[in-house]
């Protein structure tokens, strides 16, 4: 019974994981206030049921920003760790959460699928993201990997009458469990091997002499394949497509953002944590051995390199010949990961400063062209390819300029949040000496350029052949666009706030322990 | 090296020796003259009554799932209430775990009865 150490605080847990308390919790409360108010109409009651998530997301976000930011005890029994960069990324992952809640509450309406159960999935998936993020031990990574992803599986089935979301969402589930199993293996190995599942435990045990053994680098090898899938990295990428244009359209960016915002997170943490001498910067007696692990490098680089290398080529090459706009932003995701997996080869604090605000703006610039899309579809899979843009620039001309402004931000033309995102993450490669990914990268994203501005020269160059009437446009989305294109303009112009924010989080990822 | 696992080696030797002689001895003697009906569905001798693939009732699931619910309380609750003298010295907070984790199935419970999984029509 010792080794247990009950050093139970309510006071300690509240402050380190009540972002997820809340979720939980509140995610408790919505089930039984969606029997409660199961007499009324289904579409007040999913409407409340909207509002309601919306205010919970931002509650979250508040207790995060306040009460978390500046902790000095930051490790809950050895589970879960409130560092500012598991917190940044929990709030890009709440934001998400939030801007999808609001664009929902309208997206339901036009599709006729009201049921409550579709917040409460929501406000789990972001509390397993959440907590896929802030764990420290590789078991409870893996539970709450889990949680995140059986709520998205069931998220992207959510039209039951849509053959396509049935169809991705039962491919995304067999692959997604055949990478959960990867990872799970991944995590016996290295409990094999070193006799721990504590992220600095396994970095203390590695860097005393294992970090010769093969084992490891199978280990390693196969928890990042696990990470890889939810990446969406290029040979694990192939769910991407199917899952992404089949899914409802405000989940396919909350999907695209969230859940790759937490694989990034925790890849990022994974990584640098254990396989990398980052622990022996934080100048304590006992992560000095760490500073052995640069061995490591000589391994994970060039694998990364190569991966990075392809996700960008596939993504952006298979991109430009989609007519469907939704599997073509789905490319474009596979793409926009092997942007960001630049920042992590990149091994410096302006690569993960980069990473992190590459999230970031990603987040709003997707769910922003997510939110336009759906406005456009009306019903989901009315208008989604690209002869049905053709046009629309003039028809519904607020629209035009919004989707126009998201597809800009995303090809990384400057003054967006996407110009100055793939900036941090090129610039850092740069200095580490890749020039020649970084240059390879660059001319990628002028393959990207191509496909984002042909739906911009459809919507305004060409003449409409079909007569597309969008769908009813709701207020909450109309708010949640606007966040997300003043954003997306604000880090555009501004970027300095973010990134000193960025920059401070990624630096206390020496310090967990 | 006797560890007393020979006798199952040499039983399971034996067996497989016995299956396979008979199987070979009868495809060695037997005659082999196939036609369509023998390759058709065997129904003690009768014709076919109806077809194998049926569609059968949704909530034979949704029982099964709502045993879950039950089945999860006994495996967990069970070796804590074996180890719960012990546990109990550490204070109160594990007597009150084991009531949310009951109250957070209970919420799962009252909501699938609430969406009408046990209504029977």
């Amino acid at each position: 019974m010792n080794d247990l150490n009950f050093s139970f605080d309510f006071f300690h847990l509240w402050q380190v994981i009540g972002g997820q308390l809340i979720l939980i919790v509140a995610g408790l409360i919505l089930i039984l206030a969606d029997i409660a108010m199961l007499k009324l109409d289904e579409d007040v009651r999913s409407r409340r049921l909207g509002w309601l998530t919306v205010i919970i997301f931002a509650l979250t976000a508040a207790h995060m920003m306040s009460r978390e930011w500046g902790l000095h005890n930051i490790v809950f029994m050895g589970i879960f760790s409130a560092d500012k960069f598991s917190i940044f990324v929990s709030i890009v992952m709440v934001l998400s959460g939030l801007l999808a809640a609001l664009m929902s509450i309208g997206y339901l309406q036009n599709n006729d699928v009201m049921k409550g159960e579709y917040y409460i999935l929501m406000i789990y998936a972001v509390a397993g993201a959440i907590g896929l993020v802030q764990s420290v031990d590789l078991l409870m990574m893996f539970i709450t990997l889990e949680v995140m992803s059986l709520a998205i599986y069931a998220l992207a089935a959510f039209l039951k009458n849509n053959r396509f979301s049935q169809e991705g969402a039962l491919k995304y589930f067999l692959l997604g469990s055949f990478g959960s199993a990867f990872f799970l293996f991944g995590v016996a190995v290295i409990y094999g091997v070193t006799g721990t599942i504590n992220l600095t435990k396994i970095a203390q045990s590695i860097a005393g002499g294992l970090y010769t053994n093969p084992a490891i680098l199978l280990a390693f090898a196969m928890l990042s394949v696990g990470l890889f899938f939810k990446m969406a990295m290029v040979p694990f990428h192939m769910w991407t497509p199917d899952v992404y244009e089949g899914s409802p359209s405000v989940i396919t960016g909350f999907m695209a953002t969230a859940v790759k915002a937490a694989a990034f997170g925790v890849f990022v943490k994974l990584l640098f944590v254990t396989f990398t001498p980052m622990l022996s910067q934080s100048g304590q007696p006992d992560f000095q051995n760490t500073i052995n692990l640069a061995a490591l490098g000589a391994y994970w680089k060039p694998v990364l390199w190569w991966l990075a290398l392809l996700t960008m080529f596939f993504g952006n090459l298979i991109a430009v010949s989609q007519q469907n706009v939704k599997r073509m932003l789905a490319y474009s995701s596979i793409a926009h990961a092997g942007y960001m997996a630049v920042g992590i080869i990149a091994a410096n604090g302006d690569g993960r400063m980069g990473v992190l605000f590459y999230l970031f703006s990603y987040t709003l610039m997707n769910l922003g062209a997510f939110g336009v899309i759906y406005l456009i579809d009306g019903k989901e899979r009315n208008a989604q390819t690209l002869e049905d843009y053709r046009g629309l620039g003039y028809k519904y001309p607020a629209l035009g300029f919004l989707m126009g402004l998201f597809l800009v931000a995303m090809a990384g033309l400057p003054p967006t949040a996407g110009f100055i995102a793939k900036f941090y993450v090129f610039a850092a490669a740069i200095k580490e000496g890749y020039f020649l990914l970084a240059a390879l990268g660059v001319m990628t994203s002028v393959i990207g350029a191509y496909y984002y501005l042909r739906v911009i020269y459809m919507m305004y160059m060409k003449d409409e052949v079909r007569d597309v009437v969008r769908g009813p446009v709701a207020m909450p989305t109309v708010i949640a666009l606007v966040i997300t294109a003043i954003g997306v303009i604000y880090l555009g112009i501004l970027p300095e706030q973010l990134a000193n924010i960025a920059n401070a989080a990624q630096q206390s990822l020496s310090m967990i322990f | 090296m006797m560890s007393g696992f020979e006798t199952i080696v040499m039983y399971l030797g034996m067996s497989l020796l016995v299956v396979l002689a008979m199987l070979g001895a009868s495809a060695l003697l037997g005659p082999f003259r196939p036609r369509p009906q023998k390759a058709t569905t065997f129904e003690c001798g009768v014709p076919l009554l109806e077809p194998g693939h049926k569609r059968y009732s949704v909530r034979y699931y949704l029982v099964a799932v709502l045993f879950l619910v039950f089945d999860l309380e006994t495996v967990l609750l069970y070796p804590l209430a074996v180890k719960y003298k012990a546990l109990a010295q550490l204070g109160w907070g594990v007597f009150f775990e084991v009531f949310i984790f009951v109250f957070v199935l209970l919420v799962g419970l009252v909501y699938a009865i609430k969406k009408g999984a046990i209504d029977w029509r």
